[in-house]
């Protein structure tokens, strides 16, 4: 089953549009460097994005210049860039990524021209071509799904096998708190994430894990190719907002790891609780979620309904094929989906206008004018009934106190 | 030579400077490319994005129509939208693999008038060129396209290459035009920014232009050839700089001759470096030697270059290796530019050292610290290069 998309209209951006870039969560990889290749406007974003989130000392950028594209001569220069920034640079990172942009889809580069080259001078580096072309976001491989495969592509076999699971493709790691990692850490099985390194050689030892968990569709394929290579078993672990789906997710941890299934009926009961509690307190107020806040759009919103909130509308421009149910639920249910990427004539923001709506997302606070926001970006830290417990604490949070918009955009710096 | 930034991005590129121009206009500018692109300008390059009712949008270009050079899916997408919000005209602008496939914008955009019936026009931007060189190509077709001709009227101007990139202090252009109000000009439309499109039409009607930055050039120059409107190049910054800027004006006005109103330093330059934007350096640069008689002023100016007016001794900088080689030639001159630049020279002294954030340049990151120099109020900034400069020693 494919995804259903709504709309393949031109681009309108809001000011809230973007999440995290390719450029910080390839960054998650310790000490590595990129330099990214390609017209200096595709570039432009990039280096002033890692200046604001300071990781400028580890992003650099070669221009190409347009008789460079047109006589397709460019690959003498990647390689001489690559030499010279790795001159200046002490210590040498452990990994350098070049990174390729759209351009490169018509160029059709001979990466071989400068790695072999790179590779016999600088033998402490690891070199890779990596990929920022947004002119592949319909294909198999759109840029955030082939970061993921980058990232973990560098991890290499490791015989000596350690009693531990990783999560992958979650830009944040999931909260201690969450019953499955309780439960997996009571049976002496450690939890890792790629933030939690700092060296290149602490990140490898993801390598000798039995199982990664994935916490996003994007890092699917890379676990696959991480089953092909390194024999590592895999479970889908995205985050998901029905009791059935975080149990069958459990199951599904369980049994790859030959353990037996844990009665999670009390933290169930706690986390639905605590949305029920909250849904009350809130008396009926509007709650809009939007495509780049979770995964799971509509499944969040079915779950946030079910408990009694009022699910207003829902901004995405597709329809998973794992979410055709919740959004046939919600539809017969008369709630609004808002593909937002059209150009609506005569929206603004007015400080006047704002109003009171408890928007998940950045997107949807923008485009419904609410200064109530949860600042949530594919579903950071959110998984399982803990996950449900801290939606409803935030939600709680949000409605309490209103933001500026503004700042919040600029401080979390999102990138399309 | 590679051109490898380790610190600089890149500026902000041509189409950017499309869309700026634009903004406001009532019309629907097309960024033909793939999203990133639109990221660029919404995120970065535009300080009006937040609360803006503007139809600046992105195709969305995927590689098989790239590659295909299915052009008509865009065409489709545009009437579309275009029966939605019934702008005022569309503007279809270039990124790098448009170029790369060679797209023909002015073809595009003839059958988008023909099919919609809305004034069209398409701009061949690249992505590979800076922001002035955008704006200059927009506003010159807006000009083409809508300016009427008209009887021109006395005591009336036009300011030339205003646009939120170069001018992204919110109060800047606010007292440009009062500071042509207080000289007795009628500020007919200031091109392209805080200008209703009925008060861009009337720009063929004033009796001079004021040129205050690169990309106003062209326009300044269409419309001396067409209808003879002299134009003036340069900023009103400082007291005694901006009576000279209006002095100028007022001759231009009078005899019909094109200005460029550039003080020659008494030395030859040491002192000071100015790296900017070439007409706001130039202006800079009067401002200090005809308020403060500071002398041994040199102008690197770091955008599409502009040869007419660089005295000798100026330079011009490509990208970032060329701009800290213009510092290091400069060593002990007390240099005015970009924050950013400041991190080419590791080691450099504060006090040789003046932050000038530039919007095209470090975008956000420093904009609070953005100056408004126009008339008098570039008396706190000459102060502050004053103190620099006793400082240094």
């Amino acid at each position: 089953m494919s995804d259903t998309v709504f709309c393949s209209c031109l681009n309108y951006a809001s000011p809230a549009r973007g999440g995290w870039s390719i450029v910080r969560t390839a960054l998650l990889v310790p000490e590595c460097y990129q330099l990214f290749i390609g017209a200096p406007a595709c570039m432009r974003h990039i280096v002033l994005s890692s200046i604001e989130l300071g990781v400028a000392e580890r992003v650099s950028c070669l221009h190409l210049e347009e008789a460079d594209v047109v006589l397709g001569s460019y690959e003498e220069q990647i390689y001489e860039g690559a030499d010279e920034l790795l001159d200046s640079l002490e210590p040498k990172p452990k990994v350098l990524m070049i990174f390729m942009t759209c351009i490169d889809s018509l160029l059709g580069t001979d990466p071989e021209a400068f790695l072999g080259p790179l590779n016999e001078k600088y033998r402490e580096t690891r070199f890779i071509v990596a990929r920022m072309n947004p002119i592949m976001a319909d294909s198999l491989q759109p840029p955030g799904t082939a970061v993921q495969s980058t990232m973990y592509g560098l991890l290499r076999k490791n015989l000596q096998k350690e009693n531990s699971v990783n999560f992958i493709g979650n830009n944040v790691a999931i909260s201690d708190e969450n019953e499955m990692i309780r439960y997996l850490k009571q049976n002496g099985i450690a939890v890792k994430h790629i933030s939690q390194f700092d060296t290149f050689e602490g990140f490898q030892t993801m390598a000798q894990s039995r199982m990664n968990l994935v916490a996003a569709p994007v890092a699917l394929p890379a676990a696959g190719e991480l089953k092909e290579r390194l024999g590592m078993e895999f479970a889908d672990c995205i985050p998901c907002y029905s009791k059935a789906e975080i149990l069958q997710e459990y199951r599904r941890v369980c049994e790859g790891l030959g353990l037996e299934m844990a009665d999670f009926s009390r933290e169930a009961e706690e986390a639905y609780q605590v949305l029920s509690e909250v849904a009350t307190a809130l008396k009926g107020r509007k709650v809009a979620i939007d495509y780049e806040a979770t995964y799971r759009p509509f499944s969040m919103a079915k779950l946030l309904m079910e408990a009694g909130f009022a699910i207003s509308r829902i901004y995405t421009d597709a329809c998973a094929s794992y979410e055709e149910e919740a959004f046939e639920w919600l539809k017969s249910r008369g709630v609004d989906v808002v593909v937002p990427n059209l150009y609506v004539k005569g929206r603004s923001w007015d400080e006047k206008e704002q109003t009171d709506v408890i928007c998940i997302g950045f997107e949807a606070a923008y485009l419904e004018q609410s200064p109530y926001v949860v600042t949530l970006a594919a579903d950071g830290e959110l998984w399982g009934f803990e996950g449900i417990r801290l939606l409803a604490e935030r939600l709680r949070a949000a409605s309490e106190k209103k933001r500026s918009l503004e700042k919040l955009i600029d401080e979390s710096v999102l990138i399309i | 030579m590679n051109r490898l930034n380790k610190i600089l991005p890149p500026f902000a590129p041509d189409y950017s400077g499309v869309c700026s121009v634009l903004y406001g206009l009532g019309g629907m500018t097309v960024i033909h490319g793939p999203e990133g692109c639109t990221g660029n300008y919404t995120g970065y390059d535009e300080p009006r994005w937040f609360g803006a009712d503007v139809e600046t949008v992105g195709s969305g270009l995927r590689e098989i129509d790239a590659i295909l050079g299915n052009e008509e899916r865009l065409i489709s997408q545009i009437k579309e939208a275009a029966k939605r919000s019934k702008p005022a005209f569309i503007c279809i602008t270039g990124t790098p693999i448009p170029m790369m496939t060679g797209t023909d914008f002015k073809g595009i955009a003839a059958e988008v008038e023909y099919e919609t019936g809305i004034p069209s026009f398409g701009i061949s931007t690249t992505g590979f060129a800076y922001y002035d060189a955008g704006a200059s190509a927009a506003m010159l077709a807006y000009t083409k396209k809508f300016g009427k001709i008209q009887t021109q009227k006395e005591n009336t101007i036009g300011i030339l290459g205003v646009n939120a990139i170069d001018f992204s202090h919110r109060e800047m252009l606010y007292d440009l035009k009062r500071e042509c109000e207080k000289r007795g000009f009628s500020v007919t439309a200031s091109l392209c920014m805080d200008a209703s499109p009925e008060q861009i039409r009337e720009i063929c009607s004033v009796s001079v232009n004021l040129v205050v930055s690169g990309s106003g050039l062209q326009t300044a120059q269409y419309l001396y050839e067409k209808f003879e409107i002299p134009y003036v190049t340069g900023i009103p910054i400082g007291k005694t700089a901006s009576d000279l800027v209006f002095e100028t004006v007022k001759r231009s006005a009078f005899d019909h001759v094109c200005r460029n109103v550039i003080l020659q330093p008494q030395a030859a330059g040491g002192r000071i470096l100015i790296l900017g934007e070439r007409v706001m350096a130039n202006s800079i640069r009067n401002c200090l030697i005809a308020d403060h008689g500071i002398s041994g002023i040199q102008v690197c100016s770091i955008f599409t270059p502009h040869p007419e007016w660089m005295l000798p001794g100026d330079v011009h900088a490509d990208g970032e290796k060329e701009i800290a080689e213009a510092m290091r030639e400069k060593n002990g001159a007390l240099v005015i530019g970009d924050p950013l630049f400041h991190r080419l020279i590791p080691g450099m002294q504060e006090d040789t050292f003046l932050d000038f954030p530039i919007q095209a340049v470090s975008s956000k990151v420093y904009r609070d610290g953005q100056w408004n120099l126009i008339g008098e109020r570039a008396e706190l900034f000459a102060q502050e290069i004053e103190r620099k400069m006793r400082r240094k020693g």
